[in-house]
């Protein structure tokens, strides 16, 4: 077992090289941070020597979490590997390109390079890029404790607000992504122009039609990176649908959504309650007959 | 060891000496009060405290005849006003030092903003002027258009902090090692505040990004502590702003507030206009007479009205002192006049471009322009030209008037127009800052060039040599730029409508001429020494700069509101120029660039003292984020240089502001705008 | 901590805080002045740098993170011929780019020539937004990385070929 490095200021640093020394020390060190790619935790931190208050277990050197495999039917990628790795490895190009084009609007090119795909997930003050895409993917994940193993899809990992949970001592492991299952996809991040960030907003949608009828539609939106909306019951009455819908159809559906925005959503604000609902429009609008970027 | 990045001049922040200290300053948490106590724990070894006390009637530094305290003594003006200094051999022990530092404040009651206290203002500087067209009488009409217009404060992007480095060597000599635009005010307040003779003081200028501006004389105040602090320390001090220091308490653009009101005839032509204007000039402002007055300037000469009315005044608030930017106080004033003209065609129902044409001051600015021409109409006629400005905005009025579109999935466009002027040398007949040219050319053919001026980028100095080698017909190789600011060097303050890399332009241009005069008549075997000032520009009676030069300008802001998707995109920002002479078109072309990018940001971001606090400091739009930018100069082979750094600032925010107002059909009066603004501001018709 | 690590093609061996950050271990432990730190957010650039060949932003990798692995610095990848072809273009265009944006930029345009993306200006843009500076034109910055990519791009798939036609 590596011994721990000691920061002269306060934290241990723990590097494990194996998932099951990295789980031990969690589970003895249950105040411990995990460190995956850091870059959510230093963006945090603005003193020059960062200042953790607890021991870091760095899952960066862990082997178990940095390999990339191809199956039949999805791709899984351990929570170590970061989102420049995904870019570059060979199984990229099985990859859903919906979800390849959002992992390259993620940050820049040194941020994609350092954040991990796990870490990604389990950042709980802000809800990344990904979340939404992973979601309407249906994509799956593992996590594991010293004691369980638990895996399923990631929407049963998360919360009423869309938040992941991890139990006690529980750390993202895999990350599985469906290959194949959809066939349209739609990606928008905003902002656009020059305007800050704060104005940030992303839509994605993916879909599988049989000649003119959905079969299935997913479809997801991020606020600020605050809140993650999906409306499932929108989605399940699209199913069997033809696209491109009637005038008629459209507004069935957007008073249908949009009262189910009012009701549920806590919204930031009217300004972003209305982006959302003029981005599920845009979905609806959509001839669906190729995929890219919603414009 | 001394560590530094290897070649002169080098940033503050990369140098490091054995046995260097490291300083900070310890800052006011509140915004306005009294110092009730201070308690400074046991202080480890080799750490010192300085406070008002320790420099006692030293405790300032002088600007423009203005007092400027360098730590505050009992009374807080300012919330991050410097309260102590303390040294300590590492960066850390500095900061766990700050942390246990202990000080009572009796704080003021705070307003909400610096603009709800209109009545109980300190004001610095006032100003009032009128004038009437000969044998006009003042009109008794009413004002037909009433407005007012808010500017916030602005920084500028810039990657460095402010610092300064003073070595403290043998027999108390200090390099001082900073990065200043006034370096002979740096050595000046050094030599005050330490009593160290001339010949004992030594500064340099360190390396800068090239953005680095708008911090005139706070140098000067980061030299005088860390010099003060090294002479009674006997040691070497670094003195480097934290970028978060840096951001929220240097220097910035004052924010304004200005009310217009005009009327107008049949013909287009002004009646009357009357400005009135109040800057906030954070808790102290040394340049206020000239940041008036550079307005006042502006609103006499830009417009023609039979009756123009200027009444202005600069006031303390307790905010940060503002700095001189770029532009001095132009930009505000161009903000808000382009938009009362723009408002103003669009309560006539007549063209913003023609009202233009009809009420700029064409006879002013054909006087001081070398062609004699009536620039703006060219200008504008040529924007008109490649922007289809008239087509459009009638397109897009007419969209308006109409309310918006009723059709989701659309587009809503929006273009405005502005004019404006950059200048220098209009006083410099009174000026009391000058730069200055020494140029020696030795037997061997080496010439050698010591300007007071500091140029922003490499490539200004490439051109100074440019111009020696062309001028003396020797290789670039032989010729060496240095800045001087010893004694005999005329001080390079900050003249009024500056322009000092021009004047420096002109300066090297007769030096070089006078030598190759004199080497003509003299032969070479001697050395040849010529010196030039900023005077020997005037006019053979001193009442007139030769080299006075305007730049004109206009722009054309297009942008476009995404209902869909809500957001605001700048589609595409047009500006041409007047502008002389160019040296080199790409840097030219760059430099209004970055300028108008730094525009953008100041209309669409918020960047208020809260905000700044609260958001991350460091935004500057990556390259995926930039509108399409065109830049048209008009430039004359027979001319000379004129300024053309500062122009997009008064051009850029009301030509966009305009456009946005266009769009979501609403009379807009401040930046910034952001989209939730946009889009909440009632008038839109999805 | 002890960490050991590869620096510059040298084998180095440090010892310093476990979390101190690497553009500053840079900096202060090994005086390569030539990376810059500003923002310390990860946000501006000014401190790229590459690690096992990627660019990363430095203040955003704590010292931990180097052990066993492969940085370069600006100060080690001026040695390089790419670096030489890739100034004398950039002095080709007078495009100057300032100290604090000059090696994100350069590590950007590397990091690019050396993946599999097509050059077109938005996948160009997308590499090289990750720096904030206004020091030099954007619409410059983009033609000259075209051209320096479309150059090495061009040299590399000569070598490859080379290397094929000698096996």
């Amino acid at each position: 077992m590596n011994a721990p490095h000691e920061n002269s200021r306060l934290s241990l640093v723990f590097t494990p090289e194996h998932l099951g020394e990295a789980l031990s020390l969690y589970a003895r060190n249950p105040g411990a941070i995990l460190y995956a790619g850091g870059t959510a935790l230093l963006s945090k931190q603005s003193e020059r020597l960062p200042i953790f208050g607890a021991p870091l277990i760095s899952l960066k050197r862990v082997e178990e979490l940095k390999t990339i495999r191809r199956y039949e039917n999805f791709i899984e990628f351990g929570a170590a590997v970061t989102l420049g790795d995904i870019l570059r490895c060979k199984e990229s190009r099985f990859l859903p390109p919906v979800f390849k084009t959002a992992v390259r609007a993620v940050g820049t090119p040194a941020v994609r390079n350092t954040a991990t795909i796990g870490g990604h997930l389990a950042v709980t003050e802000r809800k990344l890029l990904l979340l939404p895409i992973l979601l309407i993917l249906d994509a799956a994940v593992e996590v594991k404790s010293q004691t369980t193993t638990r895996s399923g899809e990631i929407k049963r990992f998360l919360d009423e607000k869309n938040g992941f949970i991890l139990q006690a001592n529980e750390i993202i492991t895999k990350i599985r992504i469906p290959t194949g299952r959809f066939n349209l996809w739609g990606f928008s991040a905003l902002p656009g122009s020059v305007i800050r960030s704060q104005d940030f907003f992303m839509s994605c949608f993916v879909a599988r039609k049989n000649r003119f009828l959905i079969e299935k539609i997913n479809f997801a939106f991020n606020i600020d990176g605050r809140l993650v909306i999906r409306i499932k019951q929108s989605e399940d009455r699209l199913i069997g649908k033809k696209f491109p819908l009637s005038a008629a159809e459209i507004r069935e559906e957007m008073r249908f959504f949009t009262s189910k925005i009012e009701g549920e959503l806590i919204a930031p604000s009217p300004y972003k309650k209305e982006r959302i609902i003029n981005a599920f429009r845009l979905i609806l609008t959509q001839d669906l007959t190729k995929s890219g970027l919603i414009e | 060891m001394n560590i530094d990045s290897g070649d002169y001049p080098y940033y503050v922040s990369d140098i490091r000496r054995e046995e260097m200290l490291y300083a900070c300053f310890l800052r006011s948490h509140i915004t306005e009060g009294r110092i009730q106590s201070v308690k400074i724990p046991q202080l480890p070894k080799n750490v010192s405290v300085f406070s008002a006390k320790d420099f006692g009637k030293k405790n300032f530094i002088t600007v423009n005849n203005l007092k400027i305290p360098l730590l505050a003594d009992k009374e807080i003006r300012y919330r991050g006003e410097p309260i102590l200094l303390i040294t300590a051999p590492s960066s850390e022990t500095l900061k766990s030092v700050c942390e246990s530092v202990e000080i009572e404040y009796k704080e003021k009651e705070m307003l909400e903003s610096i603009f709800s206290d209109l009545n109980g203002k300190t004001v610095i500087y006032k100003t009032s002027c009128s004038q009437s067209a000969a044998g006009e009488q003042e009109d008794e009409e009413a004002p037909e258009v009433i407005s007012s217009f808010n500017t916030p404060v602005q920084e500028h992007f810039y990657p460095d902090s402010q610092g300064v480095f003073i070595e403290y060597g043998p027999s108390s000599k200090l390099k001082v090692i900073v990065s200043s635009e006034w370096p002979k005010h740096v050595k000046q307040t050094v030599m005050n505040i330490t009593e160290l003779p001339s010949e004992k003081v030594f500064v340099m200028l360190a390396k800068s990004s090239p953005t680095f501006d708008g911090k005139i004389w706070q140098p000067s105040i980061l030299a005088a502590v860390a010099s003060f602090a090294a002479i009674n320390l006997k040691k070497s001090i670094k003195l480097v702003l934290s970028k978060k220091e840096d951001i929220l308490y240097s220097g910035k653009r004052a924010p304004a507030l200005f009310f217009i009101d005009a009327c107008i005839g049949d013909s287009m032509k002004l009646h009357f206009l009357n400005f009135s204007f109040t800057y906030y000039c954070g808790a102290y402002f040394p340049f206020a007479k000239e940041m008036i007055e550079t307005t006042a300037f502006g609103a006499k000469y830009f417009y023609n009205a039979r009756s123009i009315k200027i009444r202005g005044e600069a006031c303390v608030s307790n905010t940060p002192p503002t700095d001189f930017f770029s532009g001095i106080s132009l930009p505000q004033f161009f903000f808000a006049a382009e938009m009362f003209i723009n408002r103003l065609a669009k309560q006539k129902e007549v063209s913003p471009l023609e009202l233009r044409l009809a009420n700029i001051n064409h006879a002013f600015f054909r006087s001081i322009n070398y062609e004699k021409k009536d620039i703006f109409p060219i200008l504008l006629a040529e924007l008109n030209n490649r922007c289809d400005f008239t087509r459009k905005h009638a397109a897009y009025e007419h969209m308006r008037k109409r309310g918006g579109t009723s059709f989701p999935g659309s587009v809503i466009r929006g273009i405005g127009l502005s004019t404006a002027f950059q200048a220098n040398g209009l006083n410099m007949h009174r000026g009391r800052f000058n730069q200055s040219v020494r140029m020696s050319l030795t037997p061997e053919n080496i010439v050698k060039v010591n300007v007071s001026s500091i140029p922003n980028s490499k490539r200004t100095r490439q051109i100074w040599k440019e111009s020696v080698s062309e001028i003396l017909n020797l290789p670039i190789r032989n010729v060496t730029i240095s800045y001087s600011f010893s004694d005999e060097t005329a001080s390079n303050g900050p003249t009024l409508l500056s322009g000092n890399i021009s004047t420096i332009n002109r300066l090297i241009k007769l030096c070089a001429e006078e030598i190759r005069s004199k080497a003509q008549t003299h032969g070479r075997e001697q050395t040849i020494t010529v010196e030039k000032v900023s005077s020997d520009l005037l006019s053979r009676n001193k009442k007139k700069f030769l080299y006075t030069s305007v730049t004109c300008a206009a722009a054309v802001a297009e942008i476009s509101l995404r209902f869909l998707t809500m957001e605001l995109i700048i589609d595409k920002i047009t500006v041409i120029l007047d502008c002389g002479y160019i040296n080199n078109e790409a840097v030219a072309r760059q430099k209004i660039e970055t300028a108008v990018i730094q525009s953008i940001l100041w209309v669409t971001r918020d960047e208020s003292y809260q905000n700044l606090i609260n958001e991350s400091l460091f935004y500057y739009p990556g390259i995926d984020r930039l509108p399409e930018i065109e830049i048209i100069f008009r430039s004359s082979e027979n001319g000379f240089e004129k300024g053309i750094g500062e122009i997009a600032y008064s051009l850029i925010p009301a030509a966009l502001l305009t456009a946005v107002g266009q769009a979501v059909n609403k009379d807009l009066k401040e930046i910034p705008i952001e989209n939730e603004k946009i889009f909440n501001l009632g008038e839109v018709d999805k | 901590m002890i960490i050991r690590f590869t620096l510059n093609n040298e084998e180095k061996t440090v010892d310093v805080p476990a979390t101190k950050r690497v553009i500053d271990l840079l900096r202060e432990d090994f005086d390569l002045l030539r990376n810059k730190v500003s923002c310390y957010q990860g946000a501006c650039g000014s401190c790229s740098i590459l690690l096992d060949n990627c660019i990363v932003s430095s203040c955003s990798i704590l010292a931990f993170e180097l052990k066993g692995r492969t940085v370069v610095t600006a100060e080690g990848f001026m040695k390089t011929e790419e670096y030489q072809r890739i100034n004398h273009i950039f002095q080709k265009n007078q495009y100057d780019p300032c100290d604090f944006c000059r090696w994100g930029k350069i590590f950007a345009i590397h990091e690019f020539i050396h993946s599999e993306e097509h050059i077109d200006s938005d996948s160009l843009t997308r590499a090289l937004k990750g720096n904030q500076c206004n020091c030099s034109s954007p619409t410059l910055l983009l033609s000259v990385a075209e051209q320096i990519v479309k150059a090495e791009k061009k040299i590399n798939t000569g070598r490859k070929h080379e290397r094929t036609a000698r096996k």
